[in-house]
């Protein structure tokens, strides 16, 4: 029972993101690694053993530790990621702005 | 060789009038070729409308992007329209403009890149706050030891600028937030030729400085020496040429 309600869950994840995809609520790009989120969940729900084997294989002996820390870590590459585009529109957004001053001084100086 | 004098202001209503009226004093006395440029970054005041009465030309920022984006707004605007030289004045009565011919003179005789106008050469009568004037200190011992220069006064913002470095700072993808100490050392070890004079300055005449408080100038602090840390890692071999040739 507890097997079926995580493939339930994996499964209802991957078609929430494909529906937003659809939607055009959400890049192909930045779905894809979502995506990918939604099939390992899928995955483990499906082969519970493959969990049991990452556990032994990380030393860690309560399963669910192993889950934990493995999301832990997918969490924090996303949040590294989306800081960096962060930075990057950051940047684009300066530059517009600057942009516009410049061009609105142009625009001022033409009306005269 | 032409000049651009430019004034970063956010909420200087009070003060950048009498700026600009100091300014241009200077500019007929000493028959300089001179145009003026103030950025407005996004004031709350009512900056922008003492700008369009007193005809002072200017540039508005859709929104606030700090010291260091409105300077870097202005080097765009020397490039656009050719200047040779970007003298940094700031916008709350701080600098005299008198003092402006002690930077052109020593820029002049050392064919410098960058001439920082210091108020800690000399006794200028400048008052600073004891953390302040610690975190100056320090900042002047780390640039002894990593560049072999003495520069007393990194954080000053009166400086002259030729057109190679404004230009290189106005394409500088990640223009400092804060540009003092970091990018003083930044600039050392790209090669550029960086002195210092002494100037007088005086207290800001209405508002608050941007350093005010306690939490400010401790996250200033924190912020530069790591962006000073990034700098090394960046350049730790240029910094290890630059101290021989010294030597």
């Amino acid at each position: 029972m507890n097997q079926l309600a995580f493939i339930i869950l994996g499964f209802c994840l991957l078609v929430y993101i494909l529906i937003k995809v659809k939607n055009k609520q959400f890049s192909e790009r930045e779905s894809l690694m979502w995506i990918l989120a939604g099939a390992i969940v899928l995955v483990f729900a499906v082969f519970p053993g493959l969990l049991d084997f990452i556990a032994r294989f990380l030393g860690v002996y309560y399963q669910p530790t192993a889950l934990f820390l493995l999301t832990f870590f997918a969490i924090i590459l996303i949040l590294l990621r989306k800081e960096q585009q962060i930075n990057g529109l950051e940047e684009r957004v300066k530059e517009l702005a600057q942009q516009n001053a410049l061009i609105m001084n142009k625009i001022e100086k033409f009306i005269k | 060789m032409r000049y651009l004098i430019i004034i970063p202001c956010y909420n200087e209503a009070l003060n950048i009038v009498k700026v600009f009226e100091d300014l241009t004093e200077f500019i007929g006395a000493t028959r300089l070729n001179a145009d003026i440029l103030a950025i407005n970054d996004s004031s709350t005041d009512n900056t922008e409308q003492v700008l369009r009465e007193n005809k002072i030309c200017f540039l508005s920022l859709p929104f606030n992007l700090g010291y260091s984006g409105a300077l870097q707004t202005g080097f765009k605007y020397a490039i656009e329209h050719n200047f040779d030289f970007v003298i940094q004045f700031d916008g709350d009565g701080q600098h005299i403009p008198t003092e402006i011919q002690k930077l052109l003179n020593a820029q002049a005789e050392n064919d410098a890149d960058i001439v920082i106008g210091s108020r800690f050469i000399l006794n200028s009568g400048y008052k600073h706050g004891l953390l302040r004037s610690l975190g100056t200190k320090i900042f002047t011992l780390l640039i002894n030891m990593i560049c072999g220069e003495k520069i007393t006064d990194p954080t000053s913002g009166f400086q002259i600028l030729k057109r190679e470095v404004f230009s290189r700072y106005a394409k500088m993808g990640a223009y400092p937030r804060y540009p003092d100490a970091n990018l003083v050392i930044q600039m050392i070890l790209e090669g550029f030729k960086v002195r210092e004079v002494p100037v007088k300055m005086q207290l800001r005449i209405f508002g608050v400085s941007m350093h005010a408080g306690f939490w400010n100038p401790l996250f200033y602090m924190v912020h530069m020496f790591y962006s000073i840390f990034m700098i090394i890692i960046q350049y730790g071999a240029s910094m290890f040429h630059h101290q021989k040739s010294i030597k």
